[in-house]
């Protein structure tokens, strides 16, 4: 059975060695990626083993192709004139599969995110996660409320890239607003002191606390912190929280709107005052 | 309360409260500071703990591998020449269960505030531990549960007086060494230029019958460790 001929002197058992072949090659590429990724796990970073293990993987894939070639009988210069009106054809049908491979390249030396970063992808309303992994093809962000996204690489590439864990701080900011009646120096120095006593408010880039406006109901008092990257988000939502506490403790108040209304006749109001009192009575 | 401890061993200090009690067939640790409380339970009745001042990197999260001293007043190092001086680090404190092979604590605490710095800008800086010390040229008096003493050997190779206002440590293969009264580490600062240093811990206490901490901070898989060298090129 083995020895039976499927097509010109190819046989069975050709086939079966070209299967065997090809697969011992693809064992081969996944023993070396083991291998790299347990040596090298805490040598290099995430990204460039994943990128590093795909290299090799394809590549054995590719080997393993071309090793079985001459075994199946396969004459590759039988295909140069078919082969190039397929690839015309090819090229047509796959215009956005390769524009989404070359962008997958590119991004791929370029390097505007790794595995792991907070991006935002496609401009102030694209999409906002946690990069899972860079691909040839796409890219998978896991957004905040868990949900995986699949974006074309050529998305990724042409639109914009906002990446939060670039650089190792962040600032953020807030306007606290106080009464009039209230001491700024001391609602300042009492923020000061919440910043110097929380660890990830960094102490360089120095915080700034000032008297940044004088509004219509309060004066307003600018807080600047830095904060490291990966830390930004807890530590805004916590230092607004204690500022605000540790204000009202000292009797300073964030004051609701307020205006202030003349009357023309003040006198002439009042009587009239009077006149709707003594009907209701 | 640094060393070797076995079962019904006790201790406060200001708000810290620390026990560790055989009950029925375990043993109970309960460590407690403020609102801080860790309780675990070691199902072998055996157990040792040691406690150990080990690399101020922990807390309160693990977010930095260098620690940053800024000196209270900058020190002007002469050219060409060699000095020492002596500044203060924090503490922290390890609690390991004595056998364990990848001596890894299994609590952290500490009795001071923490802070963190960048060190060099934003883009291609790094997040630092920070701790604002005074230096001086004798053995400063310290609280050995809160403080440490670092010996920095300064080696100014340049022909200028050079400032040094901040000292950057890497924290693998800090060595720190304790005693009775004073938890110490050893380095040593080479002035490369106006702006650029190598510091690097040596491997030694301070004084002679010293015992030294766990290290715990290290890369995985490479277990012992030489001391590493930290190049400052953000500015010394």
């Amino acid at each position: 059975m083995l020895s039976e001929t499927l097509y010109s002197d190819v046989t069975m058992l050709d086939v079966l060695i070209s299967l065997i072949i090809f697969s011992v090659i693809i064992l081969i590429g996944k023993i070396i990626i083991m291998n790299l990724k347990r040596s090298l796990k805490d040598k290099i970073s995430k990204d460039r083993l994943n990128t590093l293990s795909k290299i090799i993987y394809y590549s054995s894939i590719f080997i393993g192709f071309i090793a079985i070639l001459p075994i199946l009988r396969v004459d590759l210069s039988g295909f140069l004139v078919a082969g190039g009106i397929m690839a015309i054809v090819i090229g047509f049908a796959s215009q956005s599969i390769v524009t989404n491979l070359i962008s997958g390249i590119f991004l791929t030396f370029e390097r505007p995110m790794r595995v792991d970063d907070v991006v935002e992808i496609g401009g102030p309303n694209g999409t906002v996660g946690v990069v899972e992994d860079i691909r040839i093809i796409s890219t998978s962000i896991r957004t905040f409320d868990g949900v995986y996204v699949r974006i074309p690489n050529e998305k990724v590439f042409t639109g914009n890239i906002s990446n939060y864990l670039e650089n190792i701080a962040r600032r953020f900011e807030y306007t606290v607003g106080i009464r009039y009646s209230d001491d700024a120096e001391k609602a300042v120095e009492i923020i000061n002191q919440l910043i110097e006593e929380e660890p990830m408010a960094l102490k360089n880039p120095p915080p700034q606390v000032f008297v940044g406006n004088l509004g219509s109901s309060s004066v307003d008092i600018q807080v600047r912190i830095w904060a490291p990257s990966s830390e930004w988000f807890q530590v805004r939502m916590k230092m607004l929280w204690m500022i605000k506490k540790t204000l009202e403790e000292n009797g300073i108040q964030v004051p609701f709107t307020q205006q202030e209304v003349w009357f023309k006749n003040e006198l002439e109001h009042a009587e009239r005052g009077d006149e709707k009192r003594g009907r209701l009575d | 309360m640094y060393g070797s401890h076995k079962k019904d061993y006790q201790e406060c200090i200001e708000n810290l409260h620390l026990h560790f009690k055989g009950e029925e067939d375990f043993l109970k640790y309960y460590r407690e500071i403020g609102e801080d409380i860790v309780e675990k339970r070691f199902l072998n009745k055996n157990c040792e703990i040691v406690i150990n001042p080990i690399e101020p990197l922990n807390l309160p999260k693990d977010l930095a591998s260098t620690l940053l001293i800024e000196l209270d007043e900058p020190v002007m190092v002469s050219p060409r020449s060699k000095s020492k001086i002596f500044a203060k680090f924090p503490i922290e404190i390890g609690v390991f269960v004595k056998g364990d092979e990848f001596r890894d604590p299994f609590d952290i605490f500490s009795l001071v505030n923490h802070k963190y710095t960048t060190y060099g800008d934003i883009k291609t800086g790094r997040i630092c531990k920070y701790w604002k010390s005074d230096a001086s040229q004798k053995i400063p008096t310290t609280d050995r549960y809160k403080e440490g003493v670092i010996q920095v050997n300064m080696m100014n190779t340049t022909r200028r007086w050079i400032e040094v206002t901040n000292m950057v440590f890497t924290g693998y293969g800090m060595k720190i060494y304790y005693d009775e009264n004073m938890v110490s580490l050893m380095a040593k600062m080479i002035i490369q230029t106006e702006d650029q240093s190598e510091t690097k811990f040596l491997n030694s206490g301070m004084r002679k019958g010293m015992r030294k901490s766990i290290e715990t901070l290290r890369p995985k898989g490479t277990i012992p460790m030489k001391g590493e060298k930290f190049i400052m090129e953000g500015g010394i």
